[in-house]
């Protein structure tokens, strides 16, 4: 991989963590109006972050096992 | 694009059981992103050039925080948190677009036996064992505040989202120079040392902003400094994690990456009810106890090997 495709890589990366992130913390300014607009508490409209996460428990555990990239080969990189 | 789909479906929904839903389909897509990116740099940058190549992606992610709350917070304010989830929604389909043109997936294989082996690997490691329960125990500090930070500002001081949401990007910020900080100082001190330490120091700080009432600019500033130090911790804590079982080293990452939902779902859910039942008072020793235990684990159990450094090519 030249130096080119490796900003690229790095580039395209940086987007998809950066929208990753974002679309889990948009919750937290909204929270307030979404209690509101459901008529929940506070705390109750806070599960709609947990419900997020609630997924990766599992999922992102299992996904190594399909990949299986940087184990052992790779450990001396 | 799972994610983007979902969160974009989520603006629209009129029930809060739904948007539960939707908001879980969502993560589902989200939760595998992480654990293929760090693959994908481990396969694609080699060891003395991987470091960099992290640090620019934590950039780029912190980066969501520093710009994201405050754009979501205004955004809903003036218009509606659909419009604010809808646009998340938007720009997530948009990176899919762009990875799906960019990249090509490849196949890797590895049989069932190989796979638990490795999990037993990393099972019958005590240190590996402690670095993740202790991983576990600083994101459920850090998820019960983050996800009620922008409420505390609006709660603490009567602000509006969008006021509450700018005050809040301190913590991006600070997550952000902590994050760039704390790898450089682990390299140079020690990883665990900076791990055990900055969780306790962020942890009282935190434990201060939620219980004495403090001006809206001093708030605002330790908060910048609890984000900074606990943003150090990130670094060096994703370092220490990598040292453990190097020849496991996926794999941790892994149980590494499902402990890190684990701990969004436990945070919200106990802040939520901490915030329902006491106030945020609570919540602040809630958090220092996680970050106290987390702490003692780490210098209890957790070793520090720097194997990869003594493996890596000259």
């Amino acid at each position: 991989m030249t130096a080119r495709e490796r900003r690229l890589l790095l580039a395209i990366l940086g987007f998809l963590t950066f929208s990753s992130v974002y679309t889990n913390i948009v919750i937290s300014p909204v929270i307030t109006q979404l209690a509101a607009e459901f008529g929940v508490t506070t705390g109750t409209a806070g599960l709609v972050a947990a419900a997020y996460g609630a997924p990766g428990i599992l999922i992102a555990g299992r996904i190594r096992i399909a990949s299986g990239a940087n184990d052992s080969s790779s450990a001396a990189r | 694009m799972i994610m983007g789909v979902f969160t974009l479906l989520g603006s629209l929904v009129s029930s809060f059981g739904l948007l539960l839903i939707l908001r879980a389909c969502a993560g589902a897509g989200a939760s595998v992103i992480f654990p293929n990116v760090n693959a994908t740099l481990g396969d694609n940058f080699p060891y003395r050039e991987r470091g960099r190549a992290i640090s620019t992606v934590i950039a780029f992610n912190t980066m969501a925080s520093v710009v994201g709350i405050p754009i979501a917070g205004i955004v809903a304010e003036a218009t509606s948190w659909r419009v604010s989830l809808a646009l998340v929604g938007l720009l997530a389909i948009g990176a899919a677009m762009l990875l799906f043109f960019q990249l090509r997936p490849a196949q890797v294989h590895v049989s069932e036996s190989r796979v638990f082996e490795l999990y037993r690997t990393i099972l019958r490691n005590r240190s590996a064992i402690a670095a993740i329960i202790s991983s576990l125990l600083g994101g459920l500090y850090w998820f019960t505040w983050a996800t009620y930070l922008v409420v505390f500002f609006q709660d603490r001081f009567g602000l509006s989202e969008g006021a509450a949401s700018t005050w809040a990007l301190t913590m991006g910020l600070g997550v952000f120079i902590g994050s760039q900080v704390g790898g450089r100082v682990g390299d140079r001190y020690g990883h665990r040392p900076v791990v055990a330490s900055a969780i306790v120091v962020s942890g009282v700080l935190l434990l201060v902003q939620t219980n004495v009432p403090l001006p809206l600019l001093i708030t605002s500033a330790l908060n910048l400094v609890l984000s900074a130090v606990i943003g150090a911790r990130f670094a060096t804590n994703s370092t220490l994690l990598t040292e453990q079982v190097p020849e496991a080293r996926g794999t941790l990452l892994a149980l590494s990456g499902a402990t890190g939902s684990l701990s969004i779902v436990g945070g919200a859910a106990i802040g939520g009810l901490l915030l329902d039942l006491y106030g945020f008072w609570a919540l602040g020793i809630f958090c220092m106890c996680a970050a106290l235990l987390s702490s003692l684990i780490v210098l209890r159990f957790v070793r520090e090997e720097p194997i990869d450094l003594e493996m890596a090519p000259a």
